[in-house]
């Protein structure tokens, strides 16, 4: 489906709803907060999810290290290079691919252990977000525990960017993006209001976005 | 049945009434002791300390204690800070981990892990892991079961530094070497680690090897041996060897350590005044380190109540303490004698100092380095070997231990999990390839019974 796909790292555990990824410390420049990531399903399927929660854990000798006035960059580099505690992403399903057709539903089973998550390009996020009508934003309003208004808000920024640089995009996307939320919220205006209060933070010189 | 906690109750504030006695007795005798260590430091009275060791070596079987190294311009008291910081030397740490056989599980087998680890004073560190699974005959040496894999783990963990010297030296031969001797070192997959990032530090003028416990190859005493110690410890000292021609330091680490060396020492010239003569060694009563008539191990004499051990119960930690009050400070160099050591290479013998490795004046750590004679005797290798644990010691605030040494057991370490997993492979391997279904001892399945209950 897409060129070159970028790894962000691999499947440590799953559910229907969402996963969670492993990726090395020296890699933790791909992966970003409201990213869209794809994972195998096997033969011509994936799922879809975005990137609410990137974790970095400690660990009792890392907790040590910490309280050190200096720490040596030969140790620095251990910790981050040979320690097994990678960096987790978690990613919440929003739809999936079977064949050429994409689904805002959730996926018929999760991806496996190790399975390699990869970063959609501009293609893949205006194809995925394109389809249907918008209809995995009920999976990030539905969710529990995840930050939903910076992450709708972040990702429709990145969404609207990919529709306007891509020349299969749709230039109102956005607005589209936006009414579909309003429609979707009418009945929770506390929770609309910081939708739209994250989305003006998001977009401060409206619809057109600058490259970054 | 749970353990009798109410009856425990009264042991232990009798336990805790007989410490605090036997703290302050042990709190005299390390005056005593310390006392002594002064008297017998310098000039011809450490020369018949020196001597009284050789007799009580040839007079008593099985005594094991310090020597003073007459070589050393340097009393017993002497005591050196903490040296500066060296520049250009790589510190590699192995340690081991094992599965040991359980003979009530589904399949006989054991697991030899080596973690060892790379940090040098500039270059991106590096962590290897190598593990050699023992099934059937590997179990075995000769006609005999083994005597247990902590040998052969101890063993493995030398040919590993042997072997990542001699990568990181280019030393084709030294590695082939090794690498016969422990498979698993030229057999490992692509994620355990590759050795070839050792060559980064070719030109390190040091070579620090470090291992935890002590450098020599413990085993069971002279006589009591299996058939598996003598080619063990064969091997053992020619990885030693190897080290030595590679121009490496090898050290061996104890924390917290418990032996009498030094105090072992003192007691042999309790009672004698440094002027006069060299006296008769004293008598040591059996049960004080020497078998029973019966042959079986000595149980040892009670406390306070062998004149032959006016020491006993004081460790050499107990004594230096106060010596080595400064932080990073280390005591005199001392030679370790006992009749199992006279196997070794004058020049593989293992000398001691004690360090102490706490950064607070008011809680000294004290700890025990181990080098082999060679080392011993170069000042200045000693010195790097000062600084360099001195340094690894200080990373971790609050935690005085090797930092490279700590990587290297979590590079190793074996989890249950771990276990089972390799137990899972085996049997389902087993199962495919032989249509074999092992199954665990009855003894074994009855227990599970009752832990899964339990929970």
């Amino acid at each position: 489906m897409s060129g070159q796909a970028i790894s962000v790292g691999r499947l440590l555990r799953a559910g229907t709803t969402a996963f969670v990824a492993g990726c090395q410390v020296q890699h933790l420049d791909r992966p970003y907060f409201g990213a869209l990531v794809r994972a195998p399903l096997g033969d011509d399927k994936a799922v879809y999810g975005l990137i609410y929660d990137l974790r970095i854990e400690d660990d009792g000798l890392v907790r040590q290290l910490a309280l050190a006035d200096t720490v040596q960059e030969t140790v620095i580099h251990d910790n981050r290079t040979h320690r097994n505690v990678p960096v987790e992403l978690s990613v919440l399903t929003v739809g999936y691919r079977q064949g050429e057709r994409v689904l805002h539903l959730l996926p018929p089973r999760p991806p496996l252990s190790l399975d390699r998550i990869v970063l959609c390009d501009e293609a893949e996020l205006v194809r995925f977000t394109a389809s249907g009508r918008l209809g995995y934003f009920r999976h990030v309003l539905r969710a529990q525990g995840i930050p939903m208004e910076d992450l709708l808000a972040t990702h429709i920024r990145q969404a609207q960017r990919a529709h306007q640089r891509h020349p299969e995009g749709q230039p109102d996307w956005g607005r589209r993006a936006v009414q579909r939320l309003v429609t979707l919220l009418r009945d929770d205006y506390e929770q609309l209001v910081r939708v739209l209060d994250a989305l003006g933070d998001a977009l401060p010189d409206g619809w057109h976005i600058e490259e970054e | 049945m749970p353990v009798d906690y109410a009856g425990m109750r009264e042991q232990v504030a009798r336990a805790v009434q007989q410490q605090a006695a036997q703290r302050a007795r042990l709190d005299g005798l390390a005056r005593q002791a310390q006392a002594l260590l002064r008297a017998w430091a310098e000039g011809e009275a450490r020369q018949r300390l020196a001597e009284r060791v050789e007799q009580a070596l040839r007079l008593q079987r099985g005594w094991r204690g310090a020597q003073p190294l007459l070589d050393l311009d340097e009393p017993l008291t002497a005591v050196h800070p903490p040296p500066a910081p060296v520049a250009d030397w790589v510190v590699l740490a192995a340690d081991g981990s094992q599965i040991n056989p359980d003979r009530h599980a589904e399949v006989y087998f054991g697991l030899i892990n080596i973690g060892l680890v790379a940090f040098g004073a500039t270059g991106a560190p590096l962590a290897l892991v190598r593990s050699r699974l023992l099934i059937g005959e590997d179990l075995f040496v000769g006609a005999e079961e083994g005597p247990g894999l902590g040998l052969q783990r101890d063993l493995a963990e030398r040919q590993a530094l042997a072997w990542a010297v001699a990568v990181l030296r280019g030393e084709e031969r030294i590695r082939r070497q090794m690498e016969q001797a422990f498979a698993p070192l030229a057999e490992a997959s692509p994620g355990a680690g590759q050795a070839e990032g050792l060559q980064a530090w070719r030109e390190a003028a040091w070579v620090v090897t470090l291992t935890d416990g002590p450098l020599e190859l413990w085993g069971a005493r002279p006589g009591e041996e299996g058939a598996a110690y003598a080619p063990s410890l064969q091997s053992y000292l020619d990885a030693l060897e190897q080290l030595r021609c590679l121009q490496a330091l090898p050290v061996g680490y104890v924390d917290r350590p418990r032996a009498d060396l030094v105090v072992r020492m003192l007691e042999l010239v309790q009672g004698v005044a440094p002027t006069s003569g060299v006296g008769p060694v004293p008598e040591v009563l059996p049960g004080a380190g020497t078998p029973g008539p019966d042959g079986s191990p000595g149980a040892g004499a009670p406390l306070g109540g062998d004149p032959a051990r006016p020491f006993l119960g004081l460790s050499d930690r107990e004594l230096m303490v106060e010596l080595l009050r400064q932080p990073g400070a280390r005591s005199t160099l001392f030679r370790l004698r006992s009749q199992a050591l006279e196997r070794y290479a004058p020049d593989l013998a293992p000398w001691f100092f004690y360090l102490n490795v706490s950064p607070w004046p008011e809680r000294p750590w004290v700890v025990r380095v181990e080098v082999p004679a060679w080392v011993g005797r170069d000042p200045q290798a000693v010195q790097v070997v000062h600084a360099v644990l001195w340094e690894q010691c200080r990373i971790v605030p609050g935690r005085a231990y090797p930092y490279a040494l700590h990587r290297a057991h979590e590079t190793a370490v074996v989890t249950r999990e771990d276990r089972e997993q390799v137990s899972r492979l085996l049997l389902a391997t087993l199962q495919q390839a032989l249509g074999v279904v092992p199954e665990r001892s009855q003894k074994q399945r009855l227990k599970d019974d009752f832990t899964r209950r339990a929970r």
